[in-house]
């Protein structure tokens, strides 16, 4: 990280009071295939980004301005500086102060087995994802990839602060395909997490090829309101998007969000963390990219919203501590494999990891005690509005669940609502999908920047013939 | 790169393409510098940012049917060379007889031209006009609570050297703005959005018409009446952005030959046959100006093109890379692009679009008894083996008895493809093409700059909330 003391030298030399250096090394490598064959070996590719930010205090507001890039050359930096400067002269922020040196907690984030041969990890991981996936006779792989990432972080500040860490992550994404008398079926899983040990493959790959299969015979569902079992990969999308949202800081501060403390905004069973010291999970880390503690915030406690979440910006505005949710991230859904480039990025309040306590079902428990519903496994984009927690997606792999017991796939129509409870045109407030809760199971799952149960839903929208 | 000229990044890719020339059966070289700014606006916050300024070097050799390459941020030409040489020596892991299609050799150095180039205007000049538009929104209506105004533009250096002789070198500026004013009223807030840009320059922002932005501060206010959308099966129309995201996900995807090859895309036994009416035309065109997704050459060096994908209603032809030309015998389309340096290449759309029929808008309209109007698309997803498809527009309309009646936020539109082409009776005319700006993804990563439009186009689908 020798870049970053060159960087510091020039913030002397031009004496610029108040600043921070983020330095980011990203090793990768990845192995694609086609069918069963490996298409391409890739790596080791390698990039090395840094970012300097300049603080410049005004009259009741700051100045904050950032320059990026990933040359060393000493011009390079300078024009980086330069941008920097700029930006901190003529922009404008509510407030910020710096984070100063701070005790960081133990959080384990990187892989042994990446960090010393990523190379063979990848290769391993093909191979057995090959060699398992040939056991199966009745679908094919279409094509897969798997991505080792190997980061190194280092910042700096003004106010004597330096942190470091060495953080792992790995990324497969394939794609299943079931054939049978002409018609096709897909399933298609996509995980992101930080050890090789965490994909457990020979778990997972009969439950998607099982997936693929019985979408062969999937029906699209008829229009109706019923009871809904949501996978935690498909909360993983949404919660993040809407919960997290609405419980920044910053939002309050623009007056978009639907949360104030104390006021009820799920259903009892339901309490919500932002964790962000959670061993392994994707949004963890003992430092936030402003190089403040990450903490664990109870955000929703038995359907009371309890917190807010902030980063060196809003704790200043509001007089606050930093809860360390400082992230440099681009979106929320979209950010998994860009973390190699996210040096680029200017923090912003975010959420870490959104934690749902677990509840006192078996998910088996849940579809036994449904007499009429829909479990849904995974939906085509699972995406959602912030603003106004509206969402809607295709149904992919689906099943009905009549009188307790898994039924027909399904496949097509849509699933529709709005997470937080909204408004009609008449100010008349209508209540979102976490106040329908009816049954949240005892396990969960590192599911994006989630770790969440299966959770059940009464009175949800489907779309169909 | 860096200091360095563009003869010294050409010279510097041709060293490192004679490193490995002689021990692979083809091997090529993307040198890439990016450079630009984001400044976004909001009540609360102005961000000036570089997201876009890096720099890096690909390197990619073939050798027995399978691909090896490995890239690095340091364009430092001993690094380069000495990458080269050692990714020349690889064993393949898996071998087949794919002889890669050779192509003949061509040079070009050329920039696509913009009115202005926003590298020659200054990051003040920037936030001047950001905090115009912001001020614009917010004294427009007392419901606007926050206005985002997100402005950003990228001038990015592309230069190629493969072993076939081609050298090519092209500089593609693009630049974006999108306005997004959030409103409230009675405890309900929305927003609307007003999205413009492409292979364009800083005259997106200053030719902007001030009406404009009003009429997406009243478009958002609007919305604040939404009722929510009927679910169920119904006859819907698509605005030209609609329109094109329709191309672009649910049918698009679907013609991408490498899904051909792994096969898995539902379009493989349609190929030469009729999918939809004869007036329905469909392509993907990297030469459309102006287009987001538009460049002179492809990142393995192909020329950009016109590629028809539906003409006539008939399933004409899929957009190749050079691999998937290879392995089908034919040409490679000029759809070989990949997000950068660190990204894999695949092939990808350009710019994809319906293209005119003879319908009027009207005629479209008071020919519905019941149906669905869907405006302003918010995104897609695709589904290239099994043929469903979901669309997202953030306002719609009900139709009733030939007429356009209350407004609707937030629409998904789904059904299978097929299905949905052969259910689309009308393609309205030249007069309302309109082309978007987007970014897409291959699978869940690898985002291009693409553009998505076309005109307003009629058919039946399932709609719900969105």
């Amino acid at each position: 990280m020798s870049e970053i003391n060159s960087i510091q030298k020039i913030l002397r030399e031009k004496h610029i009071g108040q600043w921070d250096i983020y330095v980011e090394k990203a090793e990768e490598y990845d192995v694609q295939l086609r069918n069963f064959d490996v298409e391409i070996v890739r790596g080791p590719n390698t990039n090395s980004g840094y970012a300097v930010r300049v603080i410049k205090p005004k009259d009741k507001k700051v100045g904050i301005g950032i320059g990026s890039g990933n040359s060393l050359r000493p011009a390079h930096i300078k024009k980086c500086l330069e941008t920097a400067s700029i930006g901190a002269r003529i922009t404008e922020y509510p407030g910020y102060a710096l984070p100063k040196p701070a005790k960081y907690p133990t959080v384990k984030v990187a892989d042994s087995k990446i960090t010393s041969d990523a190379e063979s990890v990848v290769k391993d991981k093909a191979e057995e994802l090959i060699s398992l996936l040939r056991k199966s006779k009745t679908v094919l792989p279409t094509f897969g990839k798997i991505r080792t990432y190997n980061l190194s972080t280092v910042i700096r500040n003004s106010e004597g602060l330096q942190a470091q860490k060495k953080e792992t992550f790995v990324y497969i994404e394939l794609a299943l395909k079931a054939e049978r008398e002409g018609k096709l079926a897909e399933y298609w899983p996509m995980l992101f997490v930080r050890k090789a040990d965490g994909l457990h493959l020979d778990e997972e790959i009969p439950k998607w090829v099982k997936l693929a299969e019985d979408t062969l015979e999937a029906k699209v569902p008829k229009t109706m309101k019923t009871t809904v079992i949501f996978h935690p990969q498909i909360l993983g999308n949404i919660l993040p998007d809407t919960v997290g949202f609405h419980c920044l800081g910053s939002s309050v501060f623009r007056g978009i969000s639907k949360f104030k403390k104390g006021e009820q905004v799920g259903s009892e069973e339901l309490t919500i963390h932002d964790d962000g010291v959670f061993d392994y999970a994707l949004g963890s880390s003992t430092f936030d990219d402003e190089g403040t503690p990450q903490s664990r915030t109870t955000l929703i406690e038995n359907g009371i919203h309890k917190n807010f979440l902030y980063d060196a910006t809003y704790a200043a505005v509001f007089n606050l501590g930093s809860t360390g949710n400082g992230q440099k991230l681009p979106a929320f859904s979209l950010a998994f494999t860009r973390v190699d480039l996210k040096y680029a990025m200017l923090p912003s309040v975010q959420p870490t990891n959104i934690v749902v306590e677990p509840g006192d079902m078996s998910l088996d428990e849940m579809i036994e005690t449904t007499n009429e519903g829909v479990y849904l496994e995974q939906l085509s984009s699972a995406s959602s509005d912030s603003v106004t927690t509206s969402f809607g997606s295709e149904i992919r792999n689906a099943y009905l669940i009549k009188n307790g017991e898994v039924s027909t796939p399904l496949k097509g129509g849509q699933i529709n609502g709005f997470l937080l409870d909204s408004h009609d045109t008449k100010g008349h407030k209508t209540s979102g999908l976490l106040n329908q809760i009816s049954g949240i199971s005892q396990k969960a799952q590192i599911s994006g920047r989630c770790i969440t149960p299966y959770i059940r839903f009464e009175d949800v929208q489907i779309a169909g013939k | 790169m860096n200091e360095n000229s563009s003869d010294q990044t050409k010279q510097l890719s041709i060293k490192a393409v004679e490193a490995m020339e002689k021990r692979v059966e083809y091997a090529d070289v993307l040198c890439e510098k990016a450079q630009g700014v984001r400044v976004i606006k909001d009540n609360a916050e102005e961000r000036v940012s570089t997201p876009a300024s890096f720099q890096g070097v690909v390197l990619r050799a073939y050798k027995q049917g399978q691909w090896r390459e490995t890239s690095t941020y340091d364009l430092s030409a001993s690094r380069i060379v000495e990458m080269a040489r050692k990714l020349a020596r690889f064993e393949p892991l898996s071998r087949n007889s794919v002889k890669l299609k050779e192509l003949r050799p061509w040079e070009l150095d050329e920039e696509l031209k913009v009115k202005i180039s926003p590298s020659e205007v200054d990051v003040e000049e920037k936030l001047k006009h950001v905090r115009r538009l912001h001020n614009e929104v917010v004294s427009h209506d007392k419901r606007v609570v926050n206005a985002i105004v997100h402005y950003s533009d990228t001038v990015l250096e592309r230069v190629f050297a493969n072993t076939e002789g081609s050298v090519l070198r092209q500089v593609v500026p693009r630049t974006s703005l999108q306005i997004s004013p959030i409103v409230r009223e009675s405890g309900k807030m929305d927003y609307d959005y007003l999205s413009t840009g492409g292979t364009a320059g800083f005259e997106i922002v200053e030719d902007l018409e001030e009406k404009s932005v009003k009429e997406t501060v009243d478009s958002s206010v609007s919305l604040l009446k939404a009722s929510a959308p009927p679910s169920g099966h119904f006859k819907v129309i698509l605005d030209p952005g609609m329109a094109g995201t329709f191309a672009h996900e649910s049918f698009g995807h679907g013609c991408e030959a490498d899904q051909i090859v792994r096969k898995r895309s539902y379009l493989m036994p349609y190929f030469g046959k009729r999918l939809g009416f004869e007036k329905l035309n469909i392509c993907d065109d990297g030469t459309l100006r102006g287009g987001n997704g538009s460049f002179l050459f492809d990142d393995e060096g192909v020329r950009s093109k016109k590629n028809y994908i539906l003409k006539s209603g008939i399933l004409r032809g899929f957009l190749h890379e050079r691999y998937s030309a290879s392995l089908m015998n034919a040409e490679p389309t000029g759809n070989g692009r990949r997000e950068n340096f660190l990204r894999k290449l695949f092939v990808r759309m350009t710019n994809t679009y319906v293209e005119p029929g003879d319908y009027s808008f009207d005629e479209m309209l008071e020919e519905i008894d019941k149906g669905v109007m869907f405006v302003h698309s918010f995104s897609g997803m695709e589904d290239p083996l099994a043929g469903g498809m979901e669309l997202k527009s953030k306002k719609g309309y009900v139709i009733e008895k030939g007429s356009v009646g209350r407004v609707l936020s937030m629409l998904t539109l789904s059904e299978n493809v097929p299905d949905f082409i052969a259910s689309i009776d009308a393609v309205g005319k030249k007069d309302q093409f309109d082309m978007e700006q987007g970014t897409c993804g291959k699978g869940h990563e690898d985002m291009v700059p693409v553009g998505d439009g076309g005109v307003y186009i009629r058919a039946e689908a399932v709609v719900g909330q969105g």
